[in-house]
């Protein structure tokens, strides 16, 4: 009989009480996730969990590329998730589609060729929300129309429940990676979209904002953000108007003059009786022009005027 | 000695002639049977690899996209509607309208659209394939120069995506169209030309008539022939006869001159020639 004094034995005890905690942790959806060893911060999102662990690769038809979901907690305290694409080397262009259900949580129009010789960036596209995640299946197609192949996989996904009648709530998406336009360049994304609200002496401002560090990415030449909220919000498209503007309505790809500008941010601000949150609308990164083609589309609820 | 006889003769020296034909016909009959059995061994053992070459040409990784499957089928829908109006058509009589205009007679319309559907569905279906083959990784770094074509259907977002699945479309479409309106016009074309045929080789037929007359003129040369025979053979025999009958009246030696040719002398002319009857008939 071992002495449990001796501090091999106890060493080796706490490793493998240590080895039994982790190998028992589990998402709330009941899915395996990976624990504290995960931790790590992606975007701005410090990471508490992922799903799958390791990062899943899918490989058939050619096409290789490696994904993962995060969430955690972002730098002000809400909740967040994340999700990584990366082409693997001598991958060709690949278009994926990750959804949960109805939900389409990244629609990449196509991951970059990858060199042979060549370690590809992370595509990488945070959540950040009030609310909590779950683990559960979530499906990943991709190849010719995103659909030739399949990979169902446990991950990760957000459940948004803000409060409106908060003194001010946000709702926003983080996109920072590399996607390809249909000309072959490569178009460099690195910014913040959200919606959010205030309660000021004027009452309750809708504020839809867009924010980078990099000015161009916001000046709406390299591309634009497409946003399903611009569609519900009243009088907020004007195809009349022109101007240096990121935002777009999606359905019709009308105009949305920017209202405010600040270093780094541009934003449209409307004053609204009341807000209601709208889960499930999406963001579309789309090439500038009539008729650009998608290169993104991520989730991205918004914050509506109430009826 | 009677057992020495012609017959008997005919039937001992016959057996071994037929065992030796019967020989050789079955020698040349296992000959071919082992080239067939052998042919047959090297079709079966490349029977799998022939299933599997075909499986991987007609199951190419592109069809696993059912939004493709969705364009093709649409596509193959509408030329299918496409063909069977063409062969409509086509095998639609010909009205009195069409023929004052200088329409082609309907045999014709069916020849030209069996032709050309069959044509246009091959050259399409091709096409198709190649097509569906562009966007296989595999088959693409197999052929380099295809690359940008990959990259662009692959990487040019929704919009390349839709081009690729609208031509996908169109070409199914249009093989479906060609099949569909080619082959029924083909094996009508075909039947109406044997059903024809058949019609015209009935009794009361031309063909029939023509057929009859071609027996009759075989069945007289054939009775030419042999009355040419007959009459040489009796030519001879009436030669024969006459040898025979001068003999008889001059003594050995007459019959010698009347065989051998008549002696002429130096002095004298020699005499006409004998007549012949078959000369003389054939003088007249």
């Amino acid at each position: 009989m071992p002495d449990p004094r001796c501090p091999a034995v106890r060493a080796l005890t706490a490793a493998a009480t240590l080895f039994l905690c982790v190998s028992h942790a589990s998402a709330p959806g009941g899915q395996a996730a990976g624990g504290p060893d995960a931790a790590a911060t992606v975007l701005a999102c410090q990471v508490a969990q992922s799903l799958p662990v390791p990062p899943a690769e899918a490989r058939e038809g050619g096409f290789a590329f490696v994904f993962e979901s995060l969430g955690g907690t972002a730098a002000d305290g809400r909740a967040c998730t994340a999700y990584r694409l990366r082409n693997l080397p001598g991958s060709p262009p690949t278009p994926v589609r990750w959804a949960a259900g109805s939900e389409v949580l990244v629609d990449v129009a196509r991951l970059a060729r990858c060199p042979r010789d060549q370690e590809c960036p992370w595509l990488e596209v945070a959540r950040y929300f009030d609310g909590d995640f779950v683990g559960g299946e979530t499906t990943i197609g991709y190849g010719l129309n995103a659909d030739s192949f399949h990979v169902t996989s446990p991950g990760l996904v957000a459940f948004s429940s803000p409060d409106v009648g908060a003194a001010a709530a946000s709702v926003g998406t983080e996109v920072a990676g590399t996607v390809v336009d249909s000309q072959g360049r490569a178009v460099a994304l690195d910014l913040v979209v959200k919606s959010r609200f205030e309660r000021g002496e004027d009452g309750l401002t809708l504020v839809y904002e867009a924010t980078a560090d990099d000015p161009t990415q916001l000046d709406g030449t390299r591309f634009v953000l497409a946003w399903e909220a611009f569609d519900l919000l009243p009088g907020a498209a004007d195809a009349a108007v022109t101007g240096p503007s990121p935002f777009r309505a999606a359905a019709t790809g009308a105009f949305v003059p920017v209202t405010h500008r600040a270093p780094g941010a541009v934003s449209v601000r409307v004053p609204a009786g009341g807000a209601a949150y709208r889960d499930l609308l999406t963001l579309t990164v789309r090439e500038p022009g009539a008729g650009g083609a998608d290169l993104l589309t991520v989730v991205l609820p918004a914050f509506l005027p109430r009826p | 000695m009677a057992a020495r006889g012609p017959a008997s003769r005919g039937a001992r020296g016959a057996s071994p002639k037929k065992l030796i034909g019967a020989g050789n016909k079955a020698y040349e009959w296992l000959k071919e049977a082992l080239g067939v059995y052998g042919t047959a061994v090297t079709v079966v053992q490349l029977v799998p690899a022939v299933l599997a070459l075909l499986a991987v040409f007609l199951t190419p990784t592109a069809w696993l996209s059912a939004t493709l499957r969705r364009w093709v089928g649409l596509g193959a829908l509408a030329g299918a509607l496409v063909g069977m109006a063409l062969f409509a058509r086509a095998a639609g009589p010909q009205d009195l309208r069409g023929l004052v205009r200088g329409g082609a007679p309907r045999s014709g319309r069916l020849a030209g659209l069996g032709w050309w559907g069959l044509g246009v569905g091959v050259v399409a279906a091709a096409a198709f394939r190649f097509h569906l083959a562009v966007i296989d990784v595999a088959f693409v770094s197999s052929a380099p120069f295809l690359t940008p074509l990959l990259d662009y259907y692959l990487g040019g977002g929704p919009a390349a995506a839709t081009l690729y699945n609208l031509l996908a479309a169109v070409l199914a479409g249009t093989a479906l169209a060609g099949f569909g309106a080619g082959v029924p016009a083909a094996l009508l074309r075909w039947r109406e030309r044997r059903l024809a045929r058949r019609a015209l080789l009935e009794d009361g037929g031309a063909l029939a008539a023509l057929e009859r007359a071609l027996s009759s003129l075989e069945a007289a040369k054939a009775a030419v022939v042999a009355a040419k025979a007959q009459v040489a053979d009796m030519a001879v025999e009436l030669e024969d006869l006459r040898a025979a009958a001068g003999g008889r009246s001059d003594g050995p030696e007459a019959a010698a001159r009347g065989a051998a040719p008549p002696a002429t002398s130096a002095a004298g002319r020699p005499g006409p020639p004998a007549p012949r009857a078959a000369d003389g008939r054939r003088r007249r």
